[in-house]
């Protein structure tokens, strides 16, 4: 393979990718809104709820007692306004720090497989004396590696507003945990891959970015029932589930992507355009 | 030995024979005209050339060979469907086509820069590709497309959207390409452009061959016993072995009868002393040619 190929194709469609608003406004707004907005919210006030008239205290409590023993073992030394945001910023909201990689994997490869096609660049491309195998990991890579950085510069920016907004209830740094290096750094490129897995496949068969772009998010369903079962103590995310979590993305989306790299033959893709 | 060989290719879709037992062959130094109707199977005949599609049957041998990955790099396409990205500056949309056919920065910078100046674009780079003209993002097209000084170039309809000066100038380029020894395959609908470029020609129609072969066979195949004419005299009324003589715009179409010669003709008229400026066999436009032989199928077809 020809890598200064590959670069090249990266290079074009992230500068794509920062000219345009439509694109790039998702990948901003979102991750502030999970990684800053959020966090900040919630370490702030989370302590003040449990004071509001009329909070019910058993209730939230209740909710406590969902946690496995073992996970209430590591808590033992916090105070139940402790608990509560260590709960909500640790592990409520651990799951939906996984939509990040997805939305921003899925959203730029949406633009860079069904975009080009829907923009006619994708004939002239095509023809140059580039491989399938060349344009399919470059345009990959162009999508990956944007979705890693995101959720990285994420979930630094999301350690900085925890600790910083609970620290007059915490009085000590509490974020990150081993659970969320895992996530981080092993279930995180694995939820980008699964996301561009799917938007590879669904591009294929959609003439627009939109059109791929919607039907790709519907891969945000199974990060939505994460955070539910963890919510409502189905599943605890612990650092074994994370870990096993992680294996299974990975196993998704080697099988999406060996799908879609079997549609990404030039033949196909001019057939049907 | 020819850039392009290609025999006896069929390519079928589903029910549809795009294309049927097609033979034919470009050589270095020549620019080819493959024409043909809409849906004539000239773009798959052009895909399966560069390796896309695979002819169901039949061989296509491109630069002295079957296709390899590193013959794609020596090809030039032009494809009907412009593809430049719109939001990014011309310089930086041909930098990133040249890189993929596998330039260096510095060497596409050159090129780029010396074709940029040759095809009057140089100060435009830096704008938008869509704040540009259409003729002159077909003129970058084309740019993309000689970038890597490819020995075998083909070209799908290069002269839309340009205006007669630009038409000239890509003209020019074309010619140098073929002077230098670079095989054209030129696909288009201008048949003007092809009288005046194209060496040989292939006619394709339902994917079978019509017409091959050079420019002036065929036409002089479709001549009738006609004689064009111009001199610097008034012709007489009546010339031996003519049985018409119609005035067109300051010349003169001479019908000969069933036994006269051109030849016999042209001694005559020397030798009643009539100064001759022009003097050819009447060939039918190529245009006129293409519509006959297009609507002669079709009237078959239909019974």
């Amino acid at each position: 393979m020809n890598w200064q190929v590959i670069k090249a194709i990266v290079r074009r469609d992230l500068l794509a990718v920062s000219r345009s608003k439509g694109t790039l406004l998702p990948l901003i707004l979102v991750p502030l809104i999970f990684m800053f907005l959020l966090p900040a919210g919630l370490g702030y006030f989370t302590p003040a709820l449990s004071d509001m008239p009329g909070a019910n205290m058993p209730d939230m409590a209740q909710f406590l007692d969902l946690l496995p023993r073992e996970a209430m073992a590591e808590f033992e030394t916090y105070s139940t306004d402790q608990l509560m945001i260590v709960f909500m910023l640790v592990y409520m909201l651990a799951p939906m720090f996984l939509i990040i990689p997805l939305m921003v994997a899925t959203v730029i490869a949406s633009d860079s497989f069904a975009g080009e096609k829907e923009r006619k660049t994708l004939e002239a491309l095509i023809y140059t004396p580039t491989t399938d195998m060349e344009l399919f990991t470059g345009k990959l890579l162009s999508a990956w590696v944007p979705a890693l950085v995101v959720s990285l510069v994420g979930f630094v920016l999301y350690g900085l507003t925890t600790n910083i907004a609970a620290w007059p209830t915490m009085g000590q740094i509490f974020f990150p945990n081993i659970t969320w290096i895992v996530l981080v750094f092993w279930v995180a490129p694995a939820t980008a891959a699964v996301g561009l897995g799917a938007t590879v496949i669904v591009s294929s068969k959609a003439n627009s970015a939109q059109d791929a772009n919607q039907i790709a998010a519907l891969v945000v369903l199974p990060i939505v029932a994460l955070v539910i079962a963890q919510a409502t103590g189905v599943m605890y995310f612990g650092t074994l589930i994370t870990l096993i979590l992680g294996v299974v993305f990975w196993v998704i989306a080697g099988v999406l992507l060996w799908i879609g790299v079997r549609t990404f033959r030039r033949s196909e893709i001019i057939a049907r355009y | 030995m020819p850039l392009i060989n290609v025999t006896n290719i069929t390519k079928q879709f589903g029910s549809t024979r795009a294309v049927d037992q097609l033979s034919f062959d470009v050589q270095p130094g020549e620019i080819f005209g493959l024409l043909g109707p809409n849906g004539a199977g000239k773009t798959t005949t052009i895909r399966m050339i560069l390796d896309i599609f695979q002819p169901d049957s039949g061989e296509i041998d491109v630069l002295n060979g079957p296709m390899t990955e590193e013959k794609k790099n020596r090809i030039g396409y032009l494809p009907e469907e412009r593809g430049l990205y719109q939001d990014i500056s011309l310089e930086r949309c041909l930098t990133y086509l040249a890189k993929l056919k596998g330039m260096d920065v510095s060497s596409a910078t050159k090129t780029l820069g010396d074709y940029l100046k040759q095809l009057d674009l140089y100060d435009h780079r830096h704008k938008k590709v869509k704040e540009l003209s259409k003729g002159m993002q077909q003129k970058a097209q084309l740019i993309t497309t000689l970038v890597h000084d490819p020995e075998l170039l083909i070209i799908d309809e290069p002269f839309s959207a340009l205006d007669p000066v630009n038409t000239e100038m890509v003209k020019e380029i074309l010619q140098m390409k073929r002077d230098e020894g670079k095989a054209i395959v030129m696909s288009t609908h201008q048949m003007n452009q092809v009288e005046e470029l194209c060496d040989r020609i292939l006619l394709i129609n339902h994917g079978r061959r019509v017409l091959y072969g050079t420019l002036s066979e065929i036409q002089r195949s479709f001549a009738e016993k006609d004689i064009i004419v111009s001199s610097l005299n008034t012709l007489p009324d009546a010339i031996a072995g003519v049985v018409k003589i119609d005035p067109i715009n300051g010349r003169y179409r001479l019908s000969l009868d069933e036994q006269a010669e051109p030849n016999q003709i042209l001694k005559t008229l020397i030798n009643q002393g009539i100064e001759l400026t022009t003097f050819e066999l009447a060939v039918p436009p190529l245009n006129q040619i293409f519509i006959k032989v297009v609507k002669e199928q079709r009237g078959e077809e239909n019974g």
